[in-house]
């Protein structure tokens, strides 16, 4: 189906009105071209009151003022009456027409109120053999559901910025939730399969009655059903929880991209000024250990040039054997008291006398030498081993200082590195961000630990299931009495049988034909094409858009770029609905940049050819990328331009 | 004719799950545009039932085989 034309009558800042949507043989393209405040959500919402009786993207200004157009107020006369109404004619399969009309009846008190007298909704259709029907109230809204169905006509008229929005409110229950509408297969599961469900345990309950052990199988079933959907609504919300926690680790993920972890870097840093303090704690320490050395061993060092000289003297004189001396004093006193030789026994002459003097004259002062030299070495070896033991711990004590000098600088780099890391970041955001993406890190973990266990318990609770509904089976089958019931039962669970394929079936090629018709027709219409590696909708109906690196990157793409994921999406599910309705977008545009504009129009531009598109610019929407690439593809194009007292719009065709 | 679309999928889903069983093929698919004609109503378990007792009295188990 598609809109032929609509016509509004005194409906806000329209008075009369009438815009027809004419189709090219190749497009169906429209576009209507309004500032703010001429109306053009206004069109968006008199399609909607007139189908549904709602407006529900009325903005706050027209939230104030009345249904009916001003100027129409204030030419009705005081008790005469007035009314609005918004016709779509809308063009079926086969050539058949229908008319959806709604009228709003008022009529003007003596305060100048227009009072609300009533509304009627009506459809008339036109047949390819020209018979006319009108229809109203219920029959008339069936024909609305064939139109656009009201659960699902968000995904059909609908404002640009829901797009952005899209994907920031929706989670996987909310998008499963929007396929199974679309798709109908809430209406398999949540009506015809579950009181088919309730059926079947009715009967069960009757056949019971005749007979406790059919009775004690239902009792059993019914309690093991119950066990059954406890652990099953536990497991879709750990799911649930996994899937919010996912895509906030991802988020946080991707925002702190290319972020220092500053956290991490204070705490570094922390640990960096405490290890830096202690370093020179320990580094005055050895200054100090060094110092006291110094002055503990100042006198032998002084003393040290000495020391070595007095040790070579006496290792000079043991190698000269000058110590101990040679002869000893005592024998040569005598032999000179005597005057005679102790050895050969021969008397002295002068010359040995005097050979004898001078002879012990030497060996005097070599023996006081001698004995003052070998006094002298112990206490000599003592210096020596300190000064090498001062040497040895001088030594030591010089490199630990240059060691722990070099840690300082190490530290010091460390801290001016992390110090220009730090630098121009919101510390208290980044450092936020962190803490949150820890908590949803504990949350997905705590989740996923759950589900295992959940998983399990499930899998065995099953099997008990599956065991209790044969005992079931197999006393109802026993049971000739209620024969007539138990073939309904049978009735009952194999058509029960049918519906469970069928949804699971649906369910499963739904999701991988939207699936890839989103990625189709994404891929179509972003402008970094190189960036996006893929986009899945998972089994639990999460979204996730891959980057070409192959991480998740749903959470920090641009607006435009989330507009464009929500565009094919919402284009996905208007092939699974299986409903051929026009799509109506106001502000398509409006948050995505130039190059993304030109893609957008080229893939509206092509969803036109199977597909009425009516599009809601506001003139600077209406830019030279899309003006240059829609103008001479457009089936329609208006203007919208409001009256000098604001109070009623005309639309001009450009 | 019914006032509601369905999606022709889940008619095909139907058919092709029901086999060669006619009797649940047609007890589903007026089902389910009873459920699209009169989504909420009240009193399903009496439409439910029913249907469960026409429909059951001329099916014979075994009959998709």
């Amino acid at each position: 189906m598609r809109i032929e034309k609509i016509i509004l009558t005194n409906y806000r800042q329209f008075r009369q009105v009438e815009v027809t949507f004419p189709r090219k043989p190749d497009t169906d393209l429209h576009f209507v071209i309004g500032t703010n405040g001429t109306g053009k959500t206004n069109i968006l919402n008199a399609i909607n009151w007139c189908l549904y009786g709602d407006e529900p993207h009325l903005s706050k200004d027209s939230q104030r003022l009345p249904l009916m157009n001003l100027k129409t107020i204030d030419k009705t006369g005081i008790g005469k009456d007035g009314d609005v109404s918004v016709e779509v004619w809308a063009e079926a399969e086969q050539g058949a027409h229908i008319t959806f009309k709604r009228q709003a009846l008022f009529r003007k008190n003596d305060d100048g109120q227009m009072m609300h007298q009533g509304t009627k909704f009506e459809v008339m259709t036109n047949d390819e053999r020209g018979n006319t029907n009108i229809v109203t109230d219920e029959d008339a809204s069936a024909w609305v559901e064939r139109f656009v169905p009201m659960r699902i006509r968000e995904f059909f008229f609908f404002d640009g910025e829901r797009l952005d929005n899209y994907f920031k409110e929706a989670t996987g229950q909310n998008i499963r939730h929007a396929v199974f509408q679309v798709s109908q297969i809430d209406l398999l599961e949540n009506c015809v399969e579950r009181k088919l469900q309730d059926t079947l345990d009715d009967l069960t309950k009757e056949a019971g009655k005749a007979n406790p052990k059919i009775e004690e199988a239902r009792t059993k079933l019914e309690q093991v059903q119950g066990r059954l959907d406890e652990i099953r609504k536990r497991v879709e919300e750990c799911e649930r929880q996994i899937e919010i926690a996912r895509n906030k680790v991802a988020e946080y993920g991707e925002k702190l991209k290319g972020v220092p972890d500053i956290e991490s870097l204070e705490k570094e840093k922390q640990q960096l000024e405490a290890d830096f303090r202690e370093t020179k704690g320990l580094l005055r320490e050895k200054k100090d250990e060094k110092e006291s050395l110094l002055l503990e061993s100042g006198n032998i060092l002084m003393l040290w040039p000495a020391i070595r000289m007095a040790t070579q003297l006496i290792e000079d004189k043991r190698r000269k054997r000058e110590i101990p001396p040679p002869v000893d004093k005592g024998f040569l006193e005598g032999v000179l008291r005597n005057e005679t030789c102790s050895v050969c026994g021969r008397s002295l002459d002068d010359s040995s006398s005097k050979r004898v003097q001078e002879l012990l004259r030497e060996v005097e002062l070599s023996s006081e030498t001698a004995h003052r030299l070998i006094q002298m070495e112990n206490p000599l070896s003592q210096f020596r081993d300190r000064v090498e033991e001062f040497e040895e711990r001088i030594r030591s004590i010089t490199g630990e200082i240059v060691k722990l000098d070099k840690v300082l600088t190490g530290i010091s780099l460390r801290k001016n590195q992390i110090d220009s890391q730090m630098a121009g970041y919101d510390e208290e955001r980044i450092r936020e961000w962190y803490h949150e993406r820890m908590k949803f890190e504990e949350i997905r973990d705590k989740n996923q630990q759950q589900l295992g266990g959940l998983q399990v318990m499930r899998r065995d609770v099953e099997d008990d299931f599956d065991e209790a509904q044969k005992e079931l089976d197999s006393e109802l089958r026993k049971e000739k009495k209620a024969k007539g019931l138990t073939k309904k039962v049978a009735f009952c669970a194999r058509a029960l049988g049918v519906v469970k394929s069928t949804r699971e079936a649906m369910m499963k090629e739904t999701r991988e034909g939207i699936e890839r018709e989103t990625r189709k027709q994404f891929s179509k219409l972003v402008w970094k094409k190189a960036t996006f590696g893929d986009v899945q909708i998972k089994p639990d109906y999460s979204i996730s858009l891959i980057h070409s690196m192959g991480y998740e990157c749903l959470g920090s793409v641009s607006a435009g770029e989330r507009e464009l994921l929500a565009l094919s999406f919402t284009l996905a599910l208007h092939q699974a609905s299986g409903f051929d309705s026009p799509i109506l977008i106001d502000t398509p545009v409006a948050r995505i940049s130039d190059v993304n504009r030109e893609n957008v129009a080229k893939v509206l531009c092509e969803v036109s050819t199977t597909k009425q598109t009516v599009l809601l610019f506001t003139p600077d929407e209406y830019s030279k990328e899309i003006s240059g690439f829609m103008d001479g593809r457009a089936s329609g194009r208006y203007s919208l331009k409001l009256s000098r007292d604001e109070t009623e719009a005309k639309v001009e065709v450009l | 004719m019914s006032s509601t679309k369905i999606n022709e999928r889940i008619l095909e889903g139907i058919r092709e799950n029901s086999g060669d069983d006619k009797v649940i093929e047609g007890f589903l698919i007026d089902l389910i545009y009873e459920e699209a004609d009169h989504l909420g109503q009240w009193w399903w378990r009496e439409i439910y039932r029913k249907q469960v007792d026409k429909c059951s009295a001329d099916w014979e188990e075994g009959d998709e085989n």
